[in-house]
């Protein structure tokens, strides 16, 4: 991992279109300002492990039975 | 509240064009790559998704949220449309997934912040946040006690 220090307002910037500024330090929080192209996708990494931790809750092994588990019944809304 | 019948593996249908595949896998499953769904009527709107890994197989239950998460509008990064090559909202079919929390069934909650898109023309699918994860929820409950959409009577 590449690890660069920083003052307030100095800068990083990433490929053609990346740019990530310190824009404040208060204490143990950093404010980070992040200028990207809007396609491209940015997001808290808790946002992530918490899909991730879905992702696991969620997966089941085939049991023996090849059966389904328990399910609440839903109808569509039409 | 009603529950499902247990479901064997021989009342399961396949779905035609059942297939898939998800070239980074899903989130924390990331070689599984091959999906297949998998569905029985009577289990409808819930569709069970086999994910084909390297050594063995994982299932999820899934749902088309379609009609039945009220006011559920994803948003999606350009980058992941591009990826998936979607040309138009129409294309893609929307997965979620869904939890189940200590073998009971009124706990089952589905994850709204990470559906998994595949796009019907090409069949390759991936699972991202949505751009407007901050409305919605990784485990939003299917069944709202107020909601009219569930017969929740025996």
């Amino acid at each position: 991992m590449l690890v660069l220090s920083r003052k307030v307002n100095e800068a990083i910037i990433i490929g053609d279109s990346i740019e990530i500024r310190i824009n404040r330090i208060d204490g143990d929080i950093v404010k980070i300002g992040i200028q990207a192209p809007r396609e491209i996708p940015i997001f808290r990494k808790e946002v992530q492990v918490d899909i991730a931790v879905t992702n696991q809750a969620s997966a089941f092994p085939l049991p023996a039975s090849g059966a389904l588990p328990h399910l609440p019944r839903l109808t569509r809304k039409p | 509240m009603k529950l499902l019948p247990e479901l064997t593996s021989a009342d399961v249908e396949t779905i035609g064009q059942n297939a898939f595949s998800l070239p980074q896998g899903i989130i924390g499953f990331g070689d599984y790559r091959r999906a297949e769904l998998l569905y029985s009527s009577a289990h409808l709107p819930f569709l069970w998704m086999k994910l084909q890994g390297p050594r063995d197989t994982v299932n999820f239950v899934v749902l088309e949220p379609g009609g039945i998460v009220p006011g559920y509008e994803l948003e999606i990064f350009d980058h992941d449309a591009q990826s998936l090559d979607l040309t138009d909202s129409s294309e893609a079919m929307i997965l979620n997934i869904v939890t189940l929390h200590h073998q009971s069934p009124h706990e089952a909650t589905v994850n709204l912040i990470g559906p998994i898109l595949v796009n019907r023309r090409t069949r390759v699918g991936r699972q991202l946040v949505i751009a407007n994860h901050s409305r919605y929820s990784a485990r939003h409950l299917l069944v709202q006690n107020e909601s009219s959409m569930v017969a929740a009577t025996a």
